[in-house]
Order: C-alpha cells, then sequence, then structure tokens
C-alpha cells in the first residue's frame, strides 16, 4: 500500500470511530459535531464524529429564509471553515483524506476493464453545486418554512452508503419509511460504486461539488505545484501517472488537480516541486502549455531547422 | 492580484472568529448531531 493510501486509510478509520452506538444506539452526538470535516463524510452515518461541510452548507441555504440571524451565524462559521481548509490544504482533502475519494481509489483496484470519458462530463459536477447545493434548498421551502438538503436527499452517495443503509439495519422502525426516493438512491449509489471500478474516481471527477470548491485554492492555497522547464526533458511521464488525466503543467494547479503528488514522485528530473507561498504568482502557478505540446513544438523547431540547414 | 491570497487568510481568520464568537457552531452542531432522514433518502 502506498504511503498516500495509507493515511487515507487512516483518515478514515478516524474520521468513523464511534462505536457508542453499538451501546447507546443512535449517532454521535458529541463536541466534535460541532466541527467540520474537510471531506465527504455523513454526519448521519453511526461511526462518524464531524459534520459534513456540504451537509452543512445545504442546511444553511434551507435556513436561510425562515431563520436568517441564525443562518447567517452557521454561515460564518462554515465559510470560515471552508476557507481555512481550502487555504490550508486545497484539493489535498480530495487526494489524501476524504474517505469516498478512498474507497473509489480501492475500487479502481478490482481487475476489471477500464474506460474512458469525455473531459466534458465533469461540468455536470458544476450543476450539481448550483442547483442541488445552492439554489433548490434556497428556493422551494417546505410547510415550515424550510427548504430541502436536495443534494443530500437526491443525490449523495456517501449519504446512501454510511448513514441509509447502516441506519435502516440498526433502527428496523426506520424501514417503514423507504420508498421511490430510496430505491432511486441506492440505484445511483450501485452505479457510482460499479463506474468506479471502471472509470477512477468517477464521482470526484463528474459530480463532487465540495471537491469543486476546493478546486478554487489549488490557485490560491498555501501549496503550489510549480514546473521547472530548465530541468525537464518531456518525458510525459508525469502526464501518464496523473489520475486525474491532467494536461502538465499546463493544468497543475487547475480545479482538477486532487494533489495526489504522482506526477512530482515520477519525475525522474525533479521538475515538478510543491511549493508554499502566501502569494499569487501567475506567472509560475499557470502555465499555458502542456510538456507533450512542448515536447512536439521542439521536434517541430529541430526538424525545420534541419531541413533548412 | 498578488495578495489575494493573504486577504483570503485574514477573511478565513476573521469568518472563523465571528462564526465562534457568535455561535455558530451551534447550527452545525443542531443539524450534525441529529439523524438526517434526507440524507439516508428516507424523506
Ligand atoms: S497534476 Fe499531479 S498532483 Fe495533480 S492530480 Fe495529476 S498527478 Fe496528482
Amino acid at each position: 500500500m502506498k504511503k498516500r493510501n495509507f493515511i487515507q486509510f487512516l483518515v478514515a478509520v478516524w474520521a468513523n470511530s464511534y462505536f457508542g452506538f453499538l451501546i447507546r444506539g443512535g449517532i454521535y452526538t458529541g463536541k466534535l459535531k460541532n466541527l467540520c470535516f474537510p471531506g465527504l463524510n455523513c454526519y448521519s452515518c453511526p461511526l462518524a464524529l464531524m459534520a459534513c461541510p456540504l451537509g452543512i452548507l445545504q442546511h444553511v441555504m434551507a435556513t436561510l429564509r425562515a431563520l436568517p440571524v441564525v443562518a447567517v451565524k452557521g454561515a460564518l462559521y462554515l465559510l470560515g471553515s471552508l476557507l481555512f481548509y481550502g487555504l490550508l490544504l486545497g484539493r489535498f482533502v480530495c487526494g489524501w483524506i476524504c474517505p469516498f475519494g478512498f474507497l473509489q481509489e480501492m475500487l479502481y483496484r478490482i481487475p476489471l476493464p477500464k474506460i474512458g470519458l469525455p473531459r466534458r462530463a465533469r461540468l455536470l459536477k458544476w450543476g450539481l453545486f448550483l442547483g442541488l447545493v445552492l439554489a433548490l434548498p434556497f428556493i422551494f421551502k417546505g410547510e415550515t418554512g424550510y427548504g430541502e438538503v436536495w443534494f443530500c436527499r437526491t443525490f449523495c452517495p456517501a449519504g446512501t452508503l454510511e448513514a441509509g443503509l447502516p441506519n435502516l439495519v440498526l433502527e428496523p422502525q426506520l424501514r417503514s419509511l423507504i420508498g421511490l426516493l430510496f430505491y432511486w438512491k441506492v440505484l445511483l449509489l450501485a452505479g457510482i460504486l460499479l463506474g468506479s471500478i471502471l472509470y477512477l474516481r468517477l464521482f470526484c471527477k463528474l459530480f463532487c461539488p465540495l471537491g469543486l470548491i476546493y478546486g478554487f485554492f489549488n490557485r490560491l492555497g498555501l501549496f503550489r505545484l510549480r514546473w521547472q522547464e530548465k530541468n525537464c526533458i518531456f518525458c510525459g511521464l508525469c502526464e501518464k501517472m496523473c489520475p486525474m488525466e491532467l494536461e502538465i503543467p499546463k493544468e497543475l494547479n487547475s480545479l482538477e488537480c486532487i494533489r495526489c503528488l504522482n506526477c512530482l514522485n515520477a519525475c525522474p528530473t525533479k521538475s515538478i516541486e510543491l511549493k508554499g507561498s502566501f502569494r499569487l504568482e501567475t506567472r509560475l502557478d499557470r502555465l499555458p502549455f502542456s510538456v507533450a505540446e512542448r515536447r512536439h513544438a521542439t521536434r517541430r523547431e529541430s526538424l525545420r531547422r534541419n531541413s533548412s540547414g | 492580484m498578488k495578495i489575494l491570497p493573504k486577504v483570503l487568510w485574514w477573511l478565513a481568520g476573521i469568518l472563523l472568529l465571528a462564526g465562534v464568537l457568535s455561535g455558530g457552531f451551534r447550527f452545525v452542531f443542531s443539524r450534525a448531531a441529529n439523524l438526517c432522514l434526507s440524507c439516508m433518502g428516507l424523506q
């Protein structure tokens, strides 16, 4: 097991290490539930210790019209937490901390044929974020005046896997509530888990709104990836090793990089490095070409010189 | 633009402080410490 996978495993176990439900039943209600966990980890899971920031974000939107003052207080705390995690870790959360990311990576190890998907499909997560996380919880309110947590309710596979299924096993009285919505969520969960065997990090790439939020910090956060042209031999190993299928260095600090550091570790000449900085250096943090493009350009140039010489 | 990350660090600190002092963590607790039927797809 790689060091990164081991850390993912340890964090996933720690974040889900409440066994009090075996004695007392229900879910954990201790002090740690005041804090947001950085990754996607359902707080209704009987084992979970902390709150899921994506669930809380939807609750803020759903409460804004009924109890604006309460919601704004919650929003201050949540946004402060998200900004802090984003600036400190960015998508390191996805690559090293998120239990659902870890689960997908393990599933991909199952030796079945692998597939590719068009890059455009990754735009779906924008729709889920803007629609199910922000807009619908705010727009539609029920009789009580509160909105619904639409992403959790209709989509989140972590909720179905970590909360829905185990709670139905532990609390038989909940089974009378099973309806079409639950069947839909189970079907979706099965599709996403199966899809993750065939396509690496299917949920992260296509659907995860939390990854999208953290992605914005890849260019603004404390740690950024830098590429040094003077060392690069344009072997293209970095792009081959990238689980997110990114063009390097063009996309080293793009929304999509999960900071797995595969590229950095694979590079034979150490041309990619992780730098800490409190300043945005556009020239270094955003390069407009990929290693492959640069390699082709260099080859074209030398061919042109040879033929004219 | 260069100073944007620094501004965001300050903003994170201010928001967190304001969230803690105003009791925003209670909002998080009130939602996270209750079984959420919606998360489970049961409501
Ligand atoms: S660009 Fe590098 S750090 Fe980012 S996802 Fe790809 S391999 Fe991992």
